[in-house]
Formats: C-alpha cells, sequence, structure tokens
C-alpha cells in the first residue's frame, strides 16, 4: 500500500522470556490511524485491557513513529508512547522530541513494543537490526543525565537514548522518560519503565527510509524549511517562553495555584529576562531549523550553576503557579525535574497545591520536614522536588499525584487543579472559555494539546468571543482532530504549517513520501484517533462525570486582570460540553454513537 | 483623550518601551489612527508590522470588534503583541 516513509514492521521485546521478536504492522492500521500517537492507541486498544494495572508486568510501553519520522523535513522528530498510566490509571499518550525516533525508524522498524518485566536491571540496545537486551545495574540508582551520557558512547547522541531516573525507580507516580533534553513528560511513562526493570532504550540506525517521489519530496521540504524559518522567528529568539507576559497581560496566567491570573512576579521570568540574564544557546530537535529551547544558566547564587532549558508550561508550573519569582530558581528546579526524571508540569502543579494547603494550615512543617512551604520561596519548591523524587515526608504522598493524593485527602480536592487525574497546564480557562472544554475533554486528562489549544482562535478568530460559551464544542473538537493527526505524523506542532497541516490539510508531502494520498482523510484521520482514544477511557470507566473542570473555575471568580469576575459555572461549562458531545456524535453521557463509529470505520471495534 | 498602550517583545524593541500614553485632540478616535501616529512618531509603517501581530483593545482582539476602524474611547488600553501559536 506505501511506498515510502513505513518501514512496515515493529520490534517486540518481552522482558520476562528476554524475546525479541520482529512482526510486520497492517498497512490498513497505517492507512486509518497514520502512526506514532494513532497507531499506538490502535495498538493499546487490542492490548492493554481493563484489568492492566499501571505498574504490574502486564503494562506495555507502546512506542510509535510516524510516517514523517525520520526523513529530511522540518523537525520530524517524533515519536508516540502509549501507556497505562500510573498518575491517571487510565489510557496515557505522550509525544517525545530528539534523534530517538528517526534512529528507530532509521534502524528499520516504525515502531517498538516493550511487554513484561526482566528479572534485574536491564537496558535495550538497539543497533540497526542487531537488538540486545543488555545488563543496566550499573545504570540503576544513576540520574537520567548519567545514563543518556553513558549510553551515548554506545549509539553517538544522549537525545538518542530514552532512560528514566531515579524518581521512575521509586515508583513516583509522575516520572516521565527522558531524552537528552526533551521527554515523554506527561503521565507516569517513566514508572512503567521502571517497573519493568527497564533503565533505558538506546538506538541507533543507520539505515535510510524510502520516499515514493524524492525530488517532489524535497521541493516540499525546503518550502516548508524557508516557511518555517521565517514564520517561527519568535520560537527561535525566545522559545515558547514567548508567551508568558503576554498570558499574564490577557489576565490568564495561572498564579499560586490558580488563585488568580495575573502575577506581580512578571518581569523576572518573562522571555525578555530569561534572555538577558540566563540565556547560553539554542538547542534542536532532529532536523528542526526553529530550535526553538533555549538552554540557560545560573549565573550566580544559590543555585549556581545549574543549567536547564524552561518550556512556556515549565516556568507557568515552577514559576507562577508556585508564585515563584525567581528564575534561577525555575533553572535549577527544571534541572533536576529532567536529571530525576520527573515531569515539570504535574510537579509544579502538585507543590503549587501543597503551597496552598500550607498557606491555609491544613499542613505544616512537621509534613515538609521542615520547609516554610509558602508561595514564592524558590528553594523550597526545589528542595520538595528533591523530596518527592525520594519519597521523603509529604514528598511521599505528593509522589502518588493528584488521584493518590485525593484518596488521602478528599476533603482538599476543591484545591487540586486537575482533571482525570492529570494536573492543568499554565492557562486559566476563566480567560478562555473554550480552553475548560481543552481540560475537561482531553483524552488523557487535562492537557492543552491534546485537548486542543485554542488560546489563538478564541483570541484572534473573529468567529469567537473567548468569554462566550457559543460555539466552544465545535472549536474544540476541530482543533482536537487537527492536533490527532498531526502527533499521528511524527512531526512536532510548532512546524506543522510550513507542511500545510492545519484544519484544512493542503499540500502533497505526504503522497510524495508515501504514494497514498493521504492529505484529504488527515481531518477524518484526527477524529478516528481522538474518537478511538474516547472509545479506551470509556471502557476504563471515563464518562461525562469525569470530563469536569476544577471546582475553582467553577466557583470562584476570578479577582483580577483582563478576565476579572469571570467564572465558568456548572450551567455553562455542560452548555458547551452538550454542544461538544453533539458535534462529535457522542452520547449525552459521552459514548461515541454506534452511527458516528460507523462513519469513521471504527465499527469493528463496536 | 488618553489612550495607554502596551508592547511585548518585538514591539518593544521597535518603540524602546513596554508601555506609553498617547494624548490624542481628536475625541473620534479609531485604531488605525493611532497606528498614524506611531508610524510618525517611530519613522516605521506602524500598520504593516502590526499586521503580523496581535492588536487588542481593553480585553478583546481588534479581530472580535472592528479591526482596524475599531472606535476608542478616553482611557482605554491598546496591547500590541506578536502573533501567537500553539508549541
Amino acid at each position: 500500500m506505501f511506498s515510502g516513509g513505513y518501514q512496515g514492521k515493529y520490534i517486540r521485546i518481552n522482558l520476562t522470556n528476554k524475546t525479541i521478536k520482529e512482526e510486520k504492522i497492517n498497512p490498513e492500521w497505517q492507512r486509518k490511524f497514520l502512526g506514532a500517537r494513532g497507531l499506538a492507541a490502535r495498538f493499546y486498544y487490542n492490548e492493554i485491557g481493563n484489568k492492566v494495572m499501571p505498574l504490574s508486568s502486564d503494562n506495555k510501553l507502546i512506542f510509535f513513529t510516524g510516517p514523517l519520522t525520520g526523513t529530511t523535513g522540518p523537525a520530524t522528530t517524533k515519536t508516540g508512547v502509549a501507556t497505562k498510566s500510573p498518575e491517571t490509571r487510565q489510557y496515557l499518550c505522550s509525544n517525545g522530541g530528539g534523534f530517538f525516533g528517526p534512529h528507530l525508524k532509521k534502524s528499520g522498524y516504525d515502531g517498538l513494543i516493550i511487554e513484561g518485566k526482566a528479572d534485574k536491571p536491564v537496558y535495550i540496545l538497539i543497533e540497526d537490526n542487531q537488538i540486545k537486551i543488555e545488563q543496566g545495574e550499573n545504570l540503576w540508582g544513576k540520574t537520567t543525565k548519567e545514563v543518556n551520557k553513558k549510553l551515548k558512547e554506545k549509539v553517538g547522541r544522549e537525545d538518542q537514548v530514552a532512560s528514566c531516573g531515579p524518581a521512575a525507580e521509586n515508583r513516583v507516580r509522575l516520572s516521565g522518560i527522558q531524552i537528552g533534553d526533551r521527554s515523554f513528560g506527561r503521565g507516569g511513562a517513566g514508572a512503567v519503565m521502571a517497573s519493568k526493570n527497564l533503565k533505558a532504550i538506546a538506538v541507533k540506525g543507520t539505515g535510510e527510509i524510502a520516499v515514493n517521489e524524492p525530488d517532489e519530496f524535497e521541493n516540499v521540504v525546503k518550502d516548508a524549511i524557508s516557511y518555517v524559518r521565517k514564520s517561527k522567528a519568535n520560537h527561535t529568539k525566545y522559545g515558547t517562553a514567548q508567551y508568558t507576559a503576554v498570558m499574564n497581560e490577557l489576565g490568564c496566567y495561572p498564579t499560586r495555584n490558580f488563585q488568580t491570573g495575573v502575577f506581580d512576579g512578571i518581569d523576572t521570568i518573562a522571555a525578555e529576562y530569561m534572555k538577558e540574564n540566563f540565556f547560553i544557546k539554542n538547542l534542536a530537535c532532529f532536523r528542526c531549523p526553529v530550535a526553538c529551547s533555549q538552554l540557560c544558566e545560573v549565573k550566580e547564587g544559590i543555585f549556581k550553576g545549574a543549567k536547564s532549558d524552561p518550556e512556556y508550561e515549565t516556568i507557568g508550573a515552577l514559576g507562577a503557579i508556585c508564585g515563584v519569582s525567581d528564575f534561577a530558581a525555575i533553572i535549577k528546579a527544571n534541572e533536576i525535574c529532567d536529571e530525576l526524571g520527573i515531569d515539570t508540569i504535574s510537579v509544579g502543579v502538585i507543590i503549587g497545591f501543597a503551597m496552598e494547603l500550607f498557606e491555609r494550615g491544613y499542613i505544616t512543617r512537621k509534613d515538609t520536614g521542615g520547609l516554610e512551604l509558602k508561595f514564592g520561596n524558590g528553594e523550597a519548591m526545589v528542595n520538595m522536588i528533591e523530596k518527592i523524587a525520594k519519597r521523603e515526608d509529604i514528598g511521599d504522598l505528593l509522589a502518588e499525584g493528584m488521584l493518590g493524593i485525593a484518596e488521602k485527602m478528599p476533603q482538599m480536592q476543591k484545591y487540586m487543579m486537575q482533571v482525570k487525574g492529570l494536573p492543568l497546564a499554565a492557562y486559566d480557562s476563566r480567560g478562555f472559555y473554550g480552553n475548560a472544554l481543552t481540560y475537561g475533554t482531553s483524552s488523557r486528562g487535562a492537557c492543552h494539546n491534546v485537548g486542543g489549544w485554542s488560546i489563538r482562535d478564541e483570541l484572534l478568530s473573529g468567529e469567537y468571543d473567548r468569554f462566550a460559551i457559543e460555539g466552544k464544542g465545535k472549536l474544540i473538537k476541530s482543533i482536537q482532530d487537527t492536533r490527532g493527526y498531526i502527533d499521528s505524523l511524527g512531526i512536532c506542532t510548532v512546524v506543522r504549517s510550513g507542511y500545510g497541516f492545519t484544519n484544512k490539510p493542503r499540500g502533497k508531502v505526504l503522497e510524495y513520501l508515501t504514494g497514498y494520498n493521504f492529505t484529504p482523510e488527515l481531518m477524518t484521520i484526527g477524529e478516528r484517533v481522538y474518537t478511538l482514544e474516547r472509545l479506551i477511557i470509556n471502557r476504563e470507566g471515563r464518562f461525562r462525570q469525569d470530563d469536569i473542570i476544577p471546582e475553582r473555575f467553577r466557583t470562584e471568580k476570578m479577582p483580577e486582570g483582563q478576565a476579572k469576575g469571570h467564572v465558568i459555572s456548572d450551567e455553562m461549562y455542560n452548555t458547551m460540553l452538550d454542544e461538544y458531545y453533539e458535534v462529535r456524535g457522542w452520547d449525552r453521557d459521552g459514548r461515541p454513537t454506534k452511527e458516528r463509529l460507523q462513519k469513521l470505520s471504527l465499527d469493528d471495534l463496536i | 483623550m488618553k489612550i495607554t498602550i502596551k508592547y511585548f517583545l518585538d514591539f518593544r524593541k521597535i518603540t524602546g518601551h513596554s508601555k506609553e500614553e498617547l494624548f490624542l485632540k481628536n475625541c473620534k478616535v479609531n485604531v488605525k489612527d493611532v497606528f498614524k501616529v506611531l508610524s510618525n512618531k517611530y519613522q516605521i509603517e506602524f500598520e504593516k508590522v502590526v499586521s503580523n501581530g496581535i492588536v487588542i483593545v481593553n480585553n478583546r482582539s481588534i479581530n472580535q470588534l472592528e479591526k482596524e476602524n475599531t472606535i476608542l474611547k478616553d482611557g482605554d488600553e491598546l496591547i500590541i503583541m506578536p502573533m501567537i501559536s500553539g508549541g
């Protein structure tokens, strides 16, 4: 069916039996789900059932690249992973950049499924078609940086290595998988990896990826690169941090655990301040002309020497949400999150929640091991991340994630900024009503990406008012479906428009690559992926009652800024949710109807 | 009438300010008129530069109002920032 873009096979490794198999991929699945996030979800549907516990040996890590991963196009860097999340206890999809996916593809495989559990620590080494399970006891206990540096000697670059850190070894439910400076951050895939006694996967691929019409493909790629360079100049200059001050001005920058949308310490966490005082150089993922990652270093003070590349979301979570205006503390916190292998968003929002409990007197210095865990205390925030990683003091409870904390402290749920167990990103829905649906209906729990990043459309489109509920169901569905196919292609979303990948897909890049005319089908594929994910989470017990936003957004008016006075009442939210279900073809409880499944050729899954 | 303008990122570099106040004699002024004043002040075609950015009057984008014909009143706040896109 395809004459390029795909290798047509994947590796299945069972760590219990130490078996390594090469298996073919049904091309019909690739036609229907593209690759990466979509294809990984399709395998998840078949292989990870309801009874599988996230940290049991029955859980699997399902990695897939997309058709564009590893090709010469701009930012063809992404790989998707699907697994059952220890943090949300349901389906998780996460995508990561760096050079890991491109090398997996060049080694001759579209994906990698890991199952079972090794009897002692191991790592996987893939060098083209030579795949080995190697002894990894000497790597256990090491930070991701140490592991990736060590395995770099075998494969060439640190970002060809995906590893989990000490937090994952301690089964911290917020632990990610680190790929050099990038990560599969959200949902706790790192803890799943460590529960299998798997410390790392190192990949080196030297093979080719077939292209159906190479000359035409290269012409499109050239145009895409030049468009992206120009249109994403601010991403190169400032990274995603460029939005920090802007979101604050718009009154939706979550501050002190979302108690307000305006941060008074904004000047020292904004992009310009970061550039002037901490920036060293840009870092780039595979074939990326944008290089949005801004490597920063602390030059003086107690965090002197700390180095990391804080993104908008990280600055939000470890900055304003914790009330921290000391950018050096944010760099340090980001560095230790990367090294210990913890998701910066989840940990920041959970510490922000703990800070609010501390200030309200529900927890004290006895619980925090002596830390004065007040908003704005950057040093305490950094120390608390270490306590979470080591499961010390209240860090042991916080390491359980929002769902685990809610079980122990049910009366504190009103302060928890999460949906389906996943902490929110750095946008306050009271400043953009559609963003409430983004969080509420995102298939992996509160996520600004999977759930559909609505900020631009809500702000700029003449069609929508950011403070109105009308039309938001239709808008969020369209953004989610767009993201559904983009995450399945193997590219970074930042460069998508360079290829013509919008909500009205155009161009011929996929035809030139694969020989199959995917473009007219892309939005349907995106909807199919999203609906498949919904079938999965329905199966896992998630319905309308789980598509709910935090109590704070529903009951507390925004106290200041551009969104002052705004609140999203239950009635307003339910009206948006009803509209969303209707345009999605889901019933009132949030289940896809038979008719919609038939329309999307998913009726074989009924 | 007095209009407050806040600039972000590139627009701070162009103007050298993060915030400024414009005092306009005419009482019926729209966004386009403000751009003309800024073009003269900074010797740059402001309307053209802003076409790649976002302009907000009080808390709404001019795209949701009357675009550049949006009428301003005394005390209004204008925000001028670069285009945003997801990441």
